[in-house]
């Protein structure tokens, strides 16, 4: 773990991917995606945002930093964590019996002090 | 939905067909797998497809893909499944139909284009015999693939290209084959008429190249051997229609045809140093990859300091240098390359160099000659045709005859004799399946070695005195045959056999 979890509180923490969260599904919703669900758990993982773009059943991630972090959010993707993602959607289409397509997505964003915005990207198919 | 492209894979100079099919889902994750015991190269092109198909402005399908190369007991090596797998891609997702019968081949480059591939005349060699109608290679291996008629051969340069074509936006011209200037052609050092004096030696040569017979010199430090040998191919004819396609069908197994380059039509000349491995010498590894043996085929292999060869790596030589073809059996593979080379072997005559030299004294001790010499083994010694001593080279005649080489015979007129000769042979052996007298078997020689009684009384002297071995007999035979087509005759003469009898290796006491 790298300093930037320790110092900041857990409680932050949560409070900044929450706002991550919300400005990356009014992101998607702007761009004709469906969303499903938020946050939905299997297990021990869980998924951010579950939508539906057309006809493709899409798992987002969303990684949010705050501008006063090093780093970008596009760097807390390890191989790990995309292992891990890509377990999860699989258990999601096995327990829910889903036929058709789907696509593992990560939402990047990076927020200022005030929430603004300064950087959002959105990755399509990241396994 | 399902997408058939037709490709090869190669094992030696054997071609099989191998069937890429390439599967869109569309349910599931999105992957991209390769089945069907690709090996490293073959996986990699997931990357390289993945990319190209980007930079040539494609969108690549997040869906799942995956890739069977048929049948899938083979093991697929090399880069070359790219081409096929990129154009079952496309065909998806921009809904074209791909033409049956067709051959798709060639390595990608991340940018989009087609890198040079080898094999493409194999490839095409294929096509043809199993009645196909096209093959598309990549640009720089089209002029390779173009040597087999009857088939299109179509350039293609790039994805895009390929793209445009199948959407009937651009056309792709079937490339002919054209006969373009050699570009295997060993840089010919000397010519024959700089060589002063040695005229047993350059007889010898001449022999040699006229039937294709093998030759060991021996001679001291500095008297020529190398020089003889480097002079050879000068007098060599070029090669015909048949050995070129046999030829060149080796160098594109082995990836030795640089880009654009076409037929071999000039005889190999392959010199490798002493230091070789057996591996490197006939050929070998768990993929059997032609030696030098095989890419002296139908040409010359020169071994210069014979006697340093490793004797392991000399012995190997043996049995294909008898075959004319060599079969390198591994666990997974069993190959086949053909090895009619001629051995040229430069030697010294004992470890100093000097021994039967008139200006220096020997330092050798008789017992370090016998060892020297017993490195080349009795069954090698027996296998090579011509035995010639290259003596030293007189300075004062050498200084003298140094401003005028024009009375001494050129290459030029040397090899009109030896295309001659050649000519002869080819016309004696029109149906029979070998081309020069070095392949004769014992049949060949029964039916085309006709001796008179005096030859045959020499002939038979000779042996009892020299002690020919059976199979010394026989080569007598050859070269007695070759001699007498050097000089069109159609009949083996007393002087053709006694000539041939000078060239048995000397016995030391």
């Amino acid at each position: 773990m790298n300093r930037y979890w320790q110092i900041k509180n857990s409680e932050e923490r949560i409070e900044l991917g929450k706002k991550g969260e919300n400005i990356a599904a009014s992101f998607l919703k702007k761009n004709g995606y469906k969303i499903i669900k938020r946050n939905y758990r299997i297990g021990h993982s869980d998924i951010d945002i579950l939508a539906m773009d057309k006809k493709i059943l899409v798992f987002i991630e969303v990684r949010t930093k705050s501008e006063t972090a090093r780093g970008m959010p596009e760097e807390t993707l390890t191989v790990k964590k995309l292992n891990r993602m890509k377990k999860t959607a699989e258990l999601y289409i096995a327990f829910n019996r889903y036929r058709g397509c789907a696509r593992i997505d990560a939402v990047c964003i990076i927020l200022d002090n005030s929430n603004t915005v300064k950087h959002l990207k959105h990755y399509k198919g990241v396994t | 939905m399902l997408i058939k492209v037709i490709s090869v894979s190669f094992s030696g100079l054997t071609t099989i067909r191998i069937d890429v099919e390439v599967n869109i889902a569309e349910r599931g994750l999105p992957a991209f797998d390769i089945v069907g015991l690709p090996n490293k190269a073959v996986a990699e092109s997931r990357e390289r497809v993945k990319t190209a198909l980007v930079n040539s402005h494609q969108n690549f399908p997040l869906r799942r893909i995956t890739v069977n190369l048929a049948p899938g007991d083979v093991p697929k090596q090399g880069a070359f499944y790219d081409f096929p797998i990129a154009v079952g891609i496309l065909s998806e997702i921009r809904g074209f139909n791909i033409p049956k019968s067709s051959i798709f081949f060639g390595e990608l480059s991340l940018d989009g284009s087609l890198r040079h591939t080898k094999g493409a005349l194999l490839a095409a060699l294929f096509a043809k015999e199993n009645d196909m109608e096209a093959i598309f290679v990549p640009d720089q291996s089209a002029n390779e693939a173009s040597v087999v008629k009857g088939i299109d051969v179509y350039p293609v340069k790039n994805l895009d290209q390929i793209i445009r074509y199948f959407n009937r936006e651009i056309k792709i011209e079937p490339l002919i084959y054209k006969q373009k200037v050699p570009f295997c052609r060993e840089k010919i050092n000397f010519d024959m008429s700089e060589i002063l004096g040695q005229e047993q030696a350059k007889r010898a040569l001449e022999i040699a190249a006229a039937g294709g017979h093998n030759v060991l010199m021996t001679g001291s430090p500095g008297s020529g051997k190398t020089m003889l040998a480097r002079a050879l191919p000068g007098i060599m004819p070029l090669l015909n229609e048949e050995e070129s396609l046999e030829v060149t069908r080796i160098y594109s197994s082995a990836g030795n045809i640089p880009p654009g380059g076409s037929l071999i039509i000039t005889r190999p000349f392959r010199s490798p140093h002493h230091i070789i491995s057996q591996a490197g010498l006939v050929g070998g590894g768990t993929h059997p990859q032609p030696g030098e043996i095989s890419l002296a085929h139908r040409g010359i292999l020169f071994l210069d300091e014979f006697n340093e060869f490793p004797r392991s790596v000399i012995e190997a030589l043996r049995q294909p240098m008898e075959d004319g073809e060599l079969t390198i059996s591994r666990s997974l593979e069993r190959v086949t390359y053909p090895s009619r080379f001629m051995l040229i072997a430069a030697a010294n005559p004992c470890p100093c160099g000097y021994l039967n030299d008139e200006t220096r004294q020997c330092t050798c001790t008789k017992r370090e000659i016998i060892r020297y010499r017993k490195k080349l083994s009795g069954p090698i010694m027996d296998r090579i045709d011509l035995h010639v001593e290259v003596p030293v080279v007189n300075i004062k005649k050498l200084s003298r005859d140094f401003k005028n080489t024009n009375k001494n015979e050129t290459s030029k007129e040397i090899r009109k004799r030896i295309i001659l000769a050649r000519r002869v042979q080819k016309k004696r052996f029109i149906n029979e399946f070998i081309q020069i007298n070095a392949e004769m078997k014992n049949n060949h020689i029964r039916k085309y070695v006709n001796l008179d009684s005096h030859s045959q009384e020499i002939l038979l002297n000779a042996a009892k005195t020299f002690h020919l071995s059976a199979r010394s007999y026989l080569k007598i035979m050859r070269i007695s045959r070759t001699i007498a087509d050097l000089e069109q005759s159609e009949n083996v003469k007393e002087n053709h056999v006694a000539e041939a009898l000078q060239y048995r290796p000397e016995r030391i006491e």
